[in-house]
């Protein structure tokens, strides 16, 4: 629990703006750094990878740090994130839901209403800039949902560079619209068959593809995790999400949300919406876990629930692993979140009481989403319906003067096939089955 | 410390030895690899067998792990059958201890470091790298080869508690390594150091680009200070031939693995003695 949190009916100090030019995560946290030279948020993170892979990591880290410095490299990133994307995403007052719930007033922070419907495209655009710096010749990544499949391989269609996508046979399934995006935009993706075929092995396929190519590749990683530098990149791209979050609530209610909900597969959309607010003891961070089916082993993607230390695909955290080190199965009703690791820093956290997680069952997730759907008109993605699930439990318990942000992560689109399965939508299993057959023209 | 307790001992002794022994004979030693468990803990038996008797000089012996990062397709495939059919960790210890009893030739873990950090005893709750390490060490192991454990994240003093275990630990380098990174290996190594013969995973066939492998062995040697033993891609007689005066050791790995897969145990035999360059 957050211990820090600011007493009930005090109402917190109006904030000051962020300081002009900051554009990166918060590199320091009560006298620890985020995350030292090396990697490491405490104990977690670092950069455990095989020898061969180091001398990629020392460059990219080295023009990374060398690049994000430079306004002009700022300038131009900023610029497609507003011309490309959608820039800034609006923070939308869920004033029908909040009505419904009846407690803290809701606001949405819409990162589905960007390029290629979910936040990803935020970290797509920042590394794919940073590759073309670095004079790379070719993109690749792993994906889960293939949200950032897709964004990767939209964004390597506009910085004119091969991309090589690689996917779990399973998720290749589940998200079968997406395969077909990333197609049409140019990539090439590969069905990864070894382990359980999910994100996991789709993160070893791509980590194996670059050592064999490491020195015209840039690996464009998926979320705040990885080996050093990955985990404070990713982080410091997605920090724009938080920093708009500050000051559109600062425009709409003149303060600091209360609390801030994200759901968390690697953890890309919670730090990036939470950074902001690392600093602001008054304001509760929650991080929500996917639940799945159940909390035992193999039915859920709840990391803080039964998972243990571990050092696994370059970094050092919490992993779902049975008592030897075998990474376990996970689930989840979202790929997104079907992932047994968890980013270093959100960790840290943890340890720290600074960020709380809970976990939401696919079941709550279901019903969460049809919620939004029939209180604000939004759908949306699996993932992010975790942290609406979370925010239909808590909010109530607020009282309505609080006010909870919860990051809207992605829109729906890409679930139209688990959902009308979970749903056992009669007409839509009639109209698939009437399309394969060569029956609807 | 006494210069005795800083001596190799035991199997870690023996070790040392057999490069000793290898730089007499001016002779490439032969390491070769087995994934415990794969396709049965009977056929490892067998095959340890079939090394042993055919005058290999090492055995490395890979504890399965569920997601091995520096492994092609072969051991991937490999580790996740064994994994599939349930082979444990501490069954690689209870077999390793079987088979250093019955025969002479050295053997090594190799493993990720997730195996190692969350090894424990039945009934013990500390994991890590001295209960590891202890195991492996009592298992009759002369070192651990963990690719993905650099030198630089100084795990509860990882090469420290190797040794204090009298275990050598093995750290893997590639020819695109530059020079600060090989003397922090050397700081951190001993028995030998394990040199890919290329950037990539185990198991493909590709062409080796000797002269640059050979400037890569050079720089090792005069870095580390260690024998130096070659791994990826080696599936030839002629190819640990010509490692002659540029490495110590040659080691075989996935195409063992594939022979035993198309050809059966006895071809199998005959393809280690022929790498071994046994005549008889
Ligand atoms: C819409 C959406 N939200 C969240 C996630 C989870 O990733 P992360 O925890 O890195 O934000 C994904 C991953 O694919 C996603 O597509």
């Amino acid at each position: 629990m957050n211990g820090k949190k600011a007493k009930s009916g005090q109402r917190p100090p109006v904030p000051k703006s962020p300081p002009a030019g900051k554009f990166w995560g918060l590199e320091e946290l009560d006298g620890v750094p985020l995350p030292d030279e090396r990697g490491h948020f405490g104990i977690y993170g670092g950069r455990y990878v095989p020898e061969m892979l180091a001398p990629a990591l020392e460059e990219l880290t080295e023009s990374y740090f060398r690049w994000r410095a430079r306004p002009e490299f700022q300038r131009e990133l900023e610029k497609l994130w507003e011309t490309y994307s959608c820039r800034p995403t609006p923070l939308y007052f869920a004033e029908n839901l909040t009505r419904h719930l009846g407690g803290a007033k809701i606001y949405l922070k819409q990162e589905g209403l960007g390029a290629t419907g979910a936040h990803k495209i935020n970290h797509c655009l920042g590394q794919a800039l940073l590759a073309s710096k670095m004079g790379k010749k070719r993109l690749i990544c792993e994906t889960g949902a293939g949200q950032h499949g897709l964004a990767t391989a939209t964004v390597a269609a506009r910085f004119g560079l091969p991309c090589t996508v690689y996917m779990g046979a399973v998720d290749m399934r589940r998200q079968a619209t997406n395969v077909f995006w990333m197609r049409q935009l140019g990539a090439t993706v590969v069905s990864v068959e070894e382990g359980t075929r999910t994100l996991k092995d789709a993160v070893n396929a791509a980590m194996k593809d670059w050592m064999w190519n490491v020195a015209e590749t840039y690996f464009l990683l998926g979320s705040a995790l990885g080996p050093h530098p990955y985990p404070a990149m990713v982080r410091d791209f997605q920090s724009v999400v938080g920093r708009e979050v500050r000051a559109q609530l600062e425009k709409a209610e003149g303060r600091l949300p209360d609390a801030v909900i994200a759901c968390v597969g690697g953890g890309s959309n919670s730090i990036g919406i939470f950074n902001e607010f690392l600093a602001e003891p008054q304001v509760e961070l929650v991080g929500v876990e996917a639940g799945g089916r159940s909390l035992k082993p193999g039915e859920h993607a709840a990391r803080f629930e039964g998972g243990r230390l571990g050092v696994v695909e370059g970094y050092k955290s919490y992993f779902l692993q049975d008592d030897d080190g075998q990474i376990q199965k996970t689930h989840s009703i979202s790929a997104g979140l079907d992932y047994a690791g968890i980013g270093p820093q959100l960790a840290w956290l943890r340890d720290q009481g600074r960020v709380r997680f809970v976990s939401a069952s696919d079941h709550e997730v279901i019903a969460a989403f049809q919620l939004l759907a029939r209180q604000e008109g939004i759908l949306s993605a699996l993932e992010a319906s975790h942290a609406i699930a979370y925010a239909m439990r808590y909010a109530p318990e607020l009282p309505a003067d609080k006010i909870v942000v919860v990051n809207l992560s992605g829109r729906g689109d890409k679930d139209i096939f688990i959902l009308a399965e979970a749903l056992k939508d009669p007409d839509w299993k009639a109209y698939c089955k009437d399309y394969a057959e060569g029956k609807i023209r | 410390m006494s210069p005795e307790a800083d001596r190799p001992q035991g199997r870690a002794a023996a070790l040392v030895e057999v490069f000793a022994r290898l730089r007499k004979d001016s002779r490439v030693g032969l390491m070769t690899h087995i994934v415990f468990g794969y396709p049965t803990v009977e056929a490892s038996r067998h095959l340890v067998d079939i090394m042993a008797r055919s005058g290999v000089d090492l055995i490395e012996v890979q504890l399965p792990f569920s997601d091995p990062t520096a492994d092609g397709p072969t051991i991937t495939h490999a580790c996740q059958k064994a994994l599939d059919r349930g082979v444990r960790v501490a069954d690689g210890l209870a077999f390793a201890r079987e088979v250093t009893k019955k025969y002479a030739v050295p053997i090594l873990f190799m493993s990720y470091f997730n195996v190692v950090f969350n090894y424990h005893e039945k009934g013990e709750a500390r994991r890590g790298v001295a209960a590891f390490a202890k195991a492996a060490a009592g298992a009759g192991a002369a070192g651990l080869i963990i690719p993905d454990l650099p030198p630089e994240e100084d795990q509860e003093r990882y090469p420290e508690t190797c040794r204090e275990h009298g275990l050598h630990p093995i750290y893997v380098t590639s020819p695109n390594v530059n020079d600060r990174r090989l003397e922090a290996i050397a700081k951190a190594a001993s028995g030998f150091v394990y040199a890919t013969s290329r950037t990539g995973t185990t198991g493909r066939e590709v062409q080796i680009a000797m002269e640059e492998l050979g400037r890569f062995l050079d720089r090792a040697h005069r870095l580390c200070k260690l024998p130096v033993a070659v791994g990826f891609s080696i599936s030839k007689r002629e190819q640990i031939e010509a490692l002659s005066g540029k490495a110590e050791m040659a080691v075989v790995g996935s195409h063992l693995i594939q022979v035993y897969e198309k050809l059966g145990l006895s071809a199998l035999e005959r393809e280690i003695r022929t790498l071994a360059g046994r005549k008889d």
